[in-house]
């Protein structure tokens, strides 16, 4: 239906000032009475009609008449009428983005015979895909040719779907009722939606399949060994006898025969050589109707070491010291060169972290109770239990220090921005060396100073992993970008990258053109791979067939029009009454 | 202003009090009479001897000295002062209007007063012409008192009122606002007047109209006619310059007719009137009209 309607109603209350046109007319038209002798002496312009009562009636004069329309014009306007018209019926096409739809290549079909549905509709088209968040591919403003091309771009890879929610959100989208097609290979249940015209085309992928579910490449900077773990999953009726093969470009590095009963998960553990490069990890042998999920490319990782040194004066403590910085993973290395510096001198620090130990005054020991900040990292599974702790009582830490530990209101353990962690602790009159809770701490200070580290911390993810990326900086000013074949973001800052790469490939990272790593994305979603879990019928089911005239409008605002053709009224009048003027003035 | 039109008496008194101390200024034409008490400069018939002059052909023999003619041989006339007795008419417009401001009213009421208690100084008869009737002598004061200004008649109609013989001083007090030829208008009412004395009177609102916006002008003389106007300054400017056309006009017209000119202005209020007694005097001896007695 279309016509003229008012967006904002309740500015037509604007047609009250008509009654201050009215008002001013009539105290600006009646006539004064004068007893005059010498009337033909007076030659002003003569008025038509009566007058002279102390209110005159408002006369419909030219004046009048252009006053009142161009204040009914500008109340029109307050109003803001539009010409609605209905711009057709709205086709929501709402596609399953995950992984599984891809299953027996039901996305080529899915993609055909929407290309059918959109060639046949003449409304606009509301293209959705439902991965693990709803993204619009087109929108009803959107030409068939961009549908189209959206369609063709259309790359399901998700590790889950929101089918459910993208219908919901499609609805209000769409701007009122409309038809509504549904492709996914999900057993959803649909209720009737009201004025709407909803049909879910199913897709049968219900399949035996076997997939790598889990894959990464292991590096130990103790042992200098190059792993690649590969988790195996068989999502078939029967045991699957399987080989694991791991190639790179020079051919086949390594073979291991694995067997995985149904429904099973083993997991394989390959050594590389040293120095290799990107490695693919592939299976052979078994039932595999999704192809997508039976390969993995690994890159290596970036070897990350945290090196470390211990500075403290009480050679038994150091070596305690040691022991627990090195079984945190960290290298020995030199105290100019450290990351992380253990010492109770003042002056000393280490690049990314120093652990400071205060040991003067009289060691008082502690045993509690202790209040522990658990939320914060360098406190996660730290527990004192049995351990007695000797400290200055009178130490303070600085205004701008956190209290991690404190036992009262005395503070043991403080962190501050600036990357230093403050023991006020005399280990050689304490026990905590000799529990679990001082390797824990160098564990915790180490993984910290490990987070801290510049650049990109892992180089294999899973579609829909959010990488980590810390910025060194002279790469502040600019951002970093991620680039790969479907897929281009900024990254403007450090940290998480906000939106992930979804499609499995090997993406850049680049700062001002120059590419400074690469990310391998794999398609590792153990939920998409079992095929067992989808629907077991294919078919269009006509879920509900009440089609109301919804669909979205397309509004026409008239308000400019109102208001300049008011002005223009206005004008007229000012020119027709200073014609008048001129013309008496003779 | 209206109590004080009530109280026209009043005025009248006051007209014929600041009469005293002032005397008409006599003309050559005003008829001689013996029943003057006022003597000309010119010769006449009184009692007074004057100059003596050489016989010219004409003159009337009896006025021939013969003593004179006896001892010289001859013919001289002997002259004598004239004696004359001012017959003042005065020619009132009471048309509406004067009666339209009480204001021209009084000033009217002061003026014909004034004039009367001027002739009556000289021995003079006054004569108050107003709505076609005539008011001599002891009557002229009761014809002010009557007089409501209500009359549709104008100066236009004076002429046909009919005049007084023996060459009267003949004054006419009028607005003279109406839209006619004034030189022909007045010189009927001059050809037989020994002078013609000619007193205008505005009202401040028709000398300088404030009015702006929409006005309904009703007509004072004719009660059905009005105009719708809508007024502005510029129409205001116009009035103004078409009245001093208008006020040229009479001013031409009075020069032609060799007729005195005065000019009165309506008093604003009640308190003014005095001042406009006061200046009414003054204005009619700057006019050459009157005199210190």
């Amino acid at each position: 239906m279309s016509g003229l309607s008012f967006l904002t109603p309740w500015g037509l209350l604007g047609l009250t000032s008509l009654v201050a046109v009215g008002v001013i007319y009539l105290f600006y038209q009646r006539f004064r009475e004068r007893p005059v002798t010498g009337l033909f002496l007076w030659d002003a312009p003569a008025l038509a009609t009566r007058g002279g009562r102390r209110f005159a009636t408002p006369r419909a004069t030219r004046s009048l008449l252009l006053d009142v329309l161009a204040v009914i014009l500008l109340a029109l306007a307050l109003g803001t009428p539009a010409w609605v018209a209905q711009a057709g019926r709205t086709l929501v096409v709402v596609l399953d983005d995950s992984l599984s739809m891809r299953a027996a290549e039901n996305h080529e079909s899915v993609r055909k015979e929407v290309d059918a549905l959109i060639r046949g509709h003449g409304g606009g088209v509301l293209l959705i895909a439902a991965g693990e968040t709803v993204r619009v591919l087109a929108d009803q403003e959107s030409t068939p040719a961009t549908v189209r091309d959206a369609l063709a771009a259309w790359n399901p890879y998700a590790v889950s779907d929101s089918v459910s929610q993208a219908i919901t959100l499609a609805v209000g989208w769409s701007a009122g009722p409309g038809e509504m097609h549904i492709f996914t290979d999900q057993p959803l249940v649909l209720s009737p939606k009201d004025g709407c015209s909803l049909t879910l085309h199913r897709y049968a992928g219900r399949r035996d399949n076997r997939a790598i579910v889990d894959a990464e490449r292991r590096f130990s900077a103790e042992t200098g060994k190059d792993q690649v773990l590969a988790c195996i999953a068989n999502y078939a009726a029967s045991k699957a006898s399987l080989s694991v093969v791991i190639r790179t470009d020079a051919g086949v590095l390594a073979r291991q025969q694995v067997d995985v009963a149904s429904g099973g998960i083993e997991t394989v553990l390959l050594d590389l050589p040293p120095g290799t490069g990107a490695v693919t990890v592939e299976m052979e042998g078994g039932i595999d109707a999704l192809q997508e999920d039976s390969f993995v490319t690994l890159l290596p990782e970036p070897r990350l070491v945290v090196t470390g040194h211990v500075a403290l004066s009480d050679d038994g403590v150091a070596d305690m010291a040691r022991r627990a910085l090195r079984a945190a993973g960290i290298l020995p290395s030199s105290q100019k060169a450290a990351d992380v510096l253990v010492t109770d001198a003042a002056d000393t620090r280490g690049r990314l972290a120093t652990v400071r130990l205060v040991t003067t005054g009289s060691g008082t020991i502690l045993a509690g109770p202790w209040v522990t900040d658990f939320s914060h990292e360098l406190c996660r599974d730290f527990h004192l239990d049995g351990v007695y702790w000797a400290c200055d009582e009178s130490w303070r830490p600085s205004e701008k220090d956190i209290t991690l530990l404190r036992c009262g209101d005395i503070p043991l353990v403080t962190y501050a921005p600036t990357g230093v962690i403050t023991l006020n602790l005399h280990p050689a009159r304490s026990n905590i060396m000799r529990t679990s809770a001082w390797p824990v701490l160098m564990a915790n200070v180490v993984r910290m100073a490990r987070e801290h580290m510049e650049g990109l911390h892992r180089a294999n993810y899973r579609s829909g992993a959010l990488p980590r990326f810390v910025r060194w900086e002279e790469a502040a000013k600019n951002p970093t970008r991620i680039q790969g074949e479907h897929f281009s973001t900024s990254w403007p800052m450090s940290g998480v990258l906000p939106v992930l790469p979804q499609v499995p490939g090997l993406y850049g990272l680049f700062h001002e053109k120059e590419r400074l790593e690469y990310i391998q994305v794999n398609v590792l979603a153990p939920g998409e791979s079992d095929l067992r879990l989808l629907a077991d019928t294919a078919g269009v089911e006509r879920v509900s067939d009440k089609l109301n005239q919804g669909g979205s409008v397309r509004t026409v605002s008239l308000a400019w029009v109102c208001v300049l053709l008011a002005m223009l009224l206005l004008a007229l009048n000012w020119w027709l009454d200073d014609r008048e003027r001129r013309a008496m003035l003779g | 202003m209206t109590a004080s039109l009530h109280a026209a008496d009043t005025w009248i008194k006051q007209g014929a009090k600041l009469a005293t101390g002032w005397r008409l200024l006599p003309t050559t034409d005003i008829r001689r009479g013996p029943a003057g008490s006022h003597l000309l400069n010119t010769t006449g018939s009184s009692l007074d001897f004057h100059d003596f002059r050489a016989y010219q052909m004409g003159d009337d023999l009896r006025q021939v000295d013969w003593s004179v003619y006896a001892r010289s041989d001859a013919l001289v006339i002997r002259q004598y002062r004239e004696e004359i007795s001012p017959v003042l008419e005065v020619y009132l417009d009471a048309s509406g209007s004067m009666g339209a401001y009480p204001g021209k009213q009084v000033a009217a009421v002061l003026c014909a007063s004034f004039l009367a208690g001027l002739a009556r100084g000289m021995e003079g008869r006054p004569i108050l012409v107003t709505g076609g009737r005539r008011y001599a002598g002891a009557e002229f004061e009761h014809g002010l008192v009557t007089q409501r200004f209500r009359d549709t008649a104008d100066v236009t109609t004076m002429a046909s009122w009919g005049h007084a013989t023996g060459k009267p001083v003949r004054c006419i007090i009028s607005d003279f606002l109406f839209p006619a030829d004034m030189h022909a208008v007045l010189t009927p009412l001059r050809r037989d007047a020994a002078a013609l004395i000619l007193i205008q009177i505005l009202a401040s609102s028709e000398r300088e109209p404030t009015w702006t916006g929409g006005v309904r002008f009703r007509d004072v003389e004719h009660t059905n006619t009005h105009r719708d106007l809508r007024l502005d300054a510029s129409a205001v400017a116009r009035y103004r310059t078409r009245l001093e056309k208008h006020m040229a006009l009479l001013d031409d017209a009075a020069s032609r007719l060799n007729a005195s000119l005065i000019r009165l202005d309506e008093p604003d209020d009640e308190e003014a009137l005095p001042d406009v007694a006061g200046r009414c005097a003054d204005m009619f001896r700057k006019a050459g009209v009157i005199d210190v007695a």
